[in-house]
């Protein structure tokens, strides 16, 4: 028995290590490439170059290079992820006989990052010239992207693979680099008469078919009534939609590739356009209308803001709604929808309440002015989307106190309201809206609001962000563990304003669950957090806080 | 194909964040195009899982 169990333990740490070292060195390096591209851009945000004594247009040249770079290695992401000679680079396993090795290129790579690092002020403590800062950057940059190109694979791969793509390489790179010249060069289009007059005209049709009184000032593209006008200026003709349009179908065609069957699913994009439009004449006929009934407020500051979005939202559903459940459009004719009971799917009950959350803030974002007022709208999307699942969530979850979910989630309340008590303005439209409401109605929308922040939120977000984004990615060894808790983070702290501390609160939730592999450890420690800060905004009226 | 949609997407992108800068459209909100891609990506991502799954 006893040497059947060491034979056991010896192949089962055998296993993980072959996993481990098994897994492609470009993982490893987009770790510490992302690790130290969030560094640069946080160091160089909190400590602009532009406030050292330099003149705004050495700021400008400095912001430029940072641009231009960024676009830069952008192109040459796409180049390797689209190019077969290239992404199959992303894939090597080579040795490290013969050549350096890929520790001499680490260290390589980190001087090259150090070089960029240099202009840091506080390394100095003193200002640097511009020129030299351009110098740190663009020799340790290329020393940096050079060396990490080289741990992935050794420079006679790349050069084979290169040659293999030949000058489509330097073109794309040169693109790449050379795009926000290119932009500005364009920004032109962005002024399309035609587009401009046709949504002017289609705007007027709209609103006599509804009925709505409006005078029409056509060489000024101006809509009047008694007590509101518009204009319809050229960003207004539609031309966002498209190009946002065209970004989301480009997307989607590669997510779905697979299954899409091209070419039928090129007509979209002619669909795609005529819907685009036809939501943004709505949007202006709905923000006039608003605008002329009463509610001038409403549809400038609020509609006006966030219903590109909710119409752009609207489109992308309906586009995947119906490619994915029209049999011309697929390779194979089985829909979705025969697949399994959408009721009892373990995914669906991990992605549905978020989408609700998500779809409720859209909407009251566009259709309130104090979207926090309305807040019981969001908890009962969350609620009902999370009541749906219950039987789903009492099938997988075993609660069990662990005592560092409750330290960890404590530790974070506290931090996000020593940072955030003296920053948080106090004052804000939303406490102005609640000390106009009556008695009766403010302990209900506290109510709400506790129970939201408290109970449901932490449930919808770590289902999603942690039980199903970091789980994806938690099941094929430690450096894709470490892929999907920096993935999981980064895009959980982008859903909050403080990002900074949102992005630290998402990396302790993720190491709950990563360390005991229940989902339940990090809802508690993320549900503790937000009681803490819950409570400390009731006792100090500083509602924003949250 | 893939490189010159990957080119197109690269430029596209950028051409809607230079004009949105330049124009400071205030019609792009940036907290709701957080939500609206948090709604469409957390959807489009369910069909592709389902899908996978098949």
């Amino acid at each position: 028995m006893i040497v059947a169990k060491s034979a056991g333990l010896r192949s089962g740490v055998g296993a993980l290590h072959a996993r481990t070292a098994n897994a492609s060195p470009a993982v490893w390096v987009g770790v510490l490439l992302a690790t130290e591209v969030v560094i640069y851009v946080t160091t160089y945000s909190f400590h602009p170059i532009c406030t050292y004594s330099n003149p705004l247009t050495a700021c400008h040249v400095l912001s430029l290079a940072k641009v231009h770079t960024f676009t830069g290695m952008i192109a040459i992401l796409l180049l390797t992820l689209s190019h077969p000679s290239l992404s199959r680079l992303l894939y090597a396993h080579e040795d490290d006989r013969g050549g350096w090795t890929r520790r001499r290129w680490l260290l390589l790579q980190l001087i090259g990052f150090a070089i960029m690092m240099l202009p840091w002020r506080l390394v100095f403590g003193a200002a640097i010239s511009v020129q030299l800062t351009l110098l740190c950057w663009v020799l340790g940059g290329t020393l940096a992207a050079t060396s990490a190109a080289f741990m992935v694979a050794s420079p006679a791969r790349w050069r084979t693979a290169l040659s293999e793509v030949g000058p489509l390489a330097v073109v794309v790179i040169t693109v790449g680099a050379l795009t926000p010249q290119i932009v500005s060069l364009t920004l032109d289009s962005w002024n399309f008469e035609p587009l401009r007059r046709a949504t002017f005209f289609a705007v007027v049709n709209c609103l006599a078919a509804l009925g709505v009184h409006a005078t029409a000032d056509v060489p000024n593209y101006t809509l009047s009534s008694e007590t509101f006008s518009l204009s319809v200026a050229p960003v207004c003709s539609g031309v966002e939609g498209i190009g946002v349009t065209i970004v989301f179908l480009a997307c989607y065609f590669y997510a779905f590739r697979e299954s899409l069957r091209f070419p039928n699913v090129w007509v979209l994009l002619p669909i795609g356009f005529a819907l685009s439009w036809l939501l943004n004449v709505v949007r202006i006929a709905t923000l006039f209308v608003l605008g002329a009934s009463g509610h001038p407020e409403l549809a400038v500051q609020g509609f006006h803001s966030h219903a590109g979005w909710l119409m752009f939202s609207i489109l992308a559903l309906t586009i995947i709604g119906v490619s994915t459940s029209t049999p011309w459009f697929q390779k194979n004719h089985t829909p979705v929808s025969d697949s399994s009971p959408l009721s009892a799917d373990w995914t669906a009950a991990r992605i549905i309440p978020f989408a609700a959350f998500m779809g409720a803030a859209l909407l009251l974002s566009t259709f309130t002015l104090v979207p926090d007022l309305w807040y019981g709208v969001k908890v009962l999307a969350m609620f009902f989307a999370l009541a749906a699942y219950l039987p789903v969530y009492r099938s997988r979850f075993a609660w069990q106190l662990d005592v560092f979910s409750i330290v960890f989630g404590i530790s974070i309340g506290v931090l996000w309201i020593a940072f955030g008590k003296t920053i948080v303005p106090i004052g804000t439209p939303v406490d102005t809206a609640l000390a106009a409401l009556p008695s009766t109605l403010l302990v209900l929308w506290i109510v709400l609001r506790l129970a939201g922040t408290i109970v449901l939120v932490p449930c919808v977000e770590e289902l999603f962000f942690r039980g199903y984004v970091l789980d994806r990615f938690s099941h094929n060894g430690l450096v894709w563990k470490l892929l999907g808790l920096f993935l999981s983070t980064v895009l959980f702290a982008m859903m909050h304003e403080r990002w900074l501390i949102a992005a630290f609160a998402g990396a302790l939730y993720g190491s709950l669950y990563l360390r005991s592999g229940r989902l339940t450890d990090s809802i508690a420690a993320h549900a503790t957090s937000n009681a803490l800060i819950g409570f400390y905004a009731l006792a100090n009226s500083q509602w924003s806080l949250i | 194909m893939k490189v010159v949609l990957s080119a197109g997407l690269l430029l596209l992108a950028s051409t809607i964040a230079a004009s949105a800068y330049v124009a400071a459209a205030p019609e792009i909100d940036a907290y709701s195009g957080l939500a609206a891609m948090g709604l469409v990506g957390s959807i489009a991502t369910l069909f592709w899982e389902r899908r996978r799954k098949q």
